[in-house]
């Protein structure tokens, strides 16, 4: 596949293992990243082949694309995390941002700018499940392996993808509208780098051990 | 690219950074964390390990103990019992009319040897210290000494008795147990005390003897069994300490708190 770029190759990768490993996988709500995956794919691919483009621009695309993947991941941080009262907040935070994410989109910046307001909440959003799963961790008392635990590779992919990204998601318009030089190149740097590092991080998730059974 | 732009990109690309840093951290803090816990889980686990290995090595000791103890009570007090009490059936055996002084003899020989089996009964397995309480059963030990050796027994209790773990309990009567023995076997005494002191949430055990006592500084002949005492008292949380001299006799302080957290 010509003119992919390196990160689009670990999705594809990561999404053909999650693919092949989807009965296996443990804990079973890791099966929606492989699902969340596919679209990612789609999502990438469409773009990048120009298939989609709509008055001269893909944001609307990457509108739809980016407000599903938060209320993915806030679903599987419900499943994840185990105290009740987290389950509770991030479950109302779902059709809660969902609807902030809409009134953004339609009403406010426009569905042909990218909304760059609803994608800030959603990172700290994603940021603070990341925090509280952690958290979640660091209180266990059983034993965690944390290179053979899926979510704690997801959650460090989250956390430097969302926290990395957060400074230029918050002068995007910034750089928009003063038109700054070098603009494309930081947005590569930036962007590429950390969808990296975050699909590695999802590789590797796919790629733990299932939860040998108790005897 | 003009200067604005320059320090804007810079400034773009720093706080990217020390936002990475910020999440490198939290990841690293969790993963020291996770380690050093993972150590002390492992440490726990092989401490409880000890404990269970401890307690059963404890159990067989007494069991060892108690079984010595029977065995010598049983030739020497029972079977000496039970042999009068045929001796003096056999006078009835002889003259039917005028024995009925022997009979009543060899009844009161059965009903002391019928006590002694009872009593002996209550300390054969391990359990009856968890049943009876720990302070019964030395109580019990005590007697079995008096009635197996020429040494004369105190015990005192003072204070209101509390409950201690019944594991410990084991551990600290098999500690009492072989502060006994090493009395009987070494310290050529004639007098054992045992005194029992709960106070403050504290009990504080005494087990001395006015035997020929020993300098504990130099004499190591008696080291393993000593150190034994020790590290059981310290795997139950007690503080143990010992003080003699030559000619004054040998004390041991072993103080274990009562209440604690489960």
């Amino acid at each position: 596949m010509p003119g992919l770029l390196v990160y689009q190759y670990i999705i594809i990768i990561a999404a053909i293992i999650g693919m092949v490993r989807f009965q296996c996988l443990h804990p079973y709500y890791i099966k929606w990243l492989v699902l969340l995956l596919i679209l990612t794919i789609i999502a990438e691919l469409f773009p990048a082949f120009k298939i989609i483009r709509f008055r001269g621009s893909n944001h609307w695309w990457f509108n739809i694309f980016t407000v599903i993947e938060f209320l993915a991941y806030s679903y599987i941080f419900s499943r994840a995390i185990t105290n009740p009262k987290t389950i509770t907040i991030i479950r109302w935070s779902i059709p809660g941002y969902f609807v902030i994410a809409i009134a953004n989109i339609f009403f406010i910046q426009g569905f042909h700018k990218f909304h760059t307001i609803s994608y800030r909440i959603g990172a700290i959003m994603i940021v603070v499940w990341c925090y509280l799963y952690f958290r979640q961790l660091l209180q266990s008392e059983q034993e965690i392996v944390l290179f053979k635990n899926p979510m704690f590779w997801i959650s460090t992919g989250l956390l430097f993808f969302y926290l990395g990204f957060f400074v230029y998601m918050s002068a995007f318009d910034l750089i928009v509208y003063k038109k700054i030089g070098y603009n494309k190149e930081l947005w590569r740097g930036i962007s590429y780098s950390l969808n990296t590092l975050l699909y590695s991080c999802f590789l590797i998730a796919l790629l733990c051990p299932p939860k040998k059974a108790i005897s | 690219m003009s200067a604005e732009e320059s320090n804007f990109i810079i400034f773009i690309v720093t706080g990217t950074i020390i936002f990475l840093l910020v999440a490198l951290f939290m990841v690293s803090f969790l993963f020291l964390y996770r380690k050093r816990q993972h150590r002390h889980l492992k440490e726990k686990e092989e401490m409880k390990n000890e404990f269970k290995q401890e307690l059963l090595r404890t159990q067989l000791e007494i069991q060892e103990q108690t079984f010595k103890t029977i065995s010598q009570e049983i030739h020497d007090n029972i079977g000496q019992m039970l042999s009068l009490a045929k001796m003096n059936l056999s006078k009835f055996e002889i003259d039917r009319f005028n024995s009925d002084e022997a009979v009543l003899s060899a009844k009161d020989l059965v009903s002391q040897a019928v006590s002694s089996l009872r009593d002996l009964s209550k300390t054969l397995n391990t359990d009856a210290i968890s049943s009876i309480g720990f302070i019964k059963a030395i109580e019990l030990e005590l007697q079995l000494v008096e009635k197996t050796t020429a040494i004369k027994t105190i015990m005192q209790t003072t204070g209101l008795p509390q409950k201690i773990q019944p594991q410990e309990e084991l551990i600290l009567f098999r500690i009492v147990q072989e502060s006994l023995h090493n009395s009987i076997k070494h310290a050529s005494a004639t007098l054992l005390s045992v005194q029992a002191n709960f106070e403050n949430d504290l009990l504080l055990l005494t087990v001395s003897d006015n035997g020929i006592g020993f300098d504990y500084s130099v004499n190591n002949s008696e080291g393993n069994g000593l150190r034994n005492m020790q590290s059981r008292s310290k795997l139950i949380g007690a503080d143990w300490r010992l003080e003699s001299a030559p000619d004054k006799g040998t004390e041991i302080k072993i103080t274990i708190p009562t209440k604690k957290e489960s």
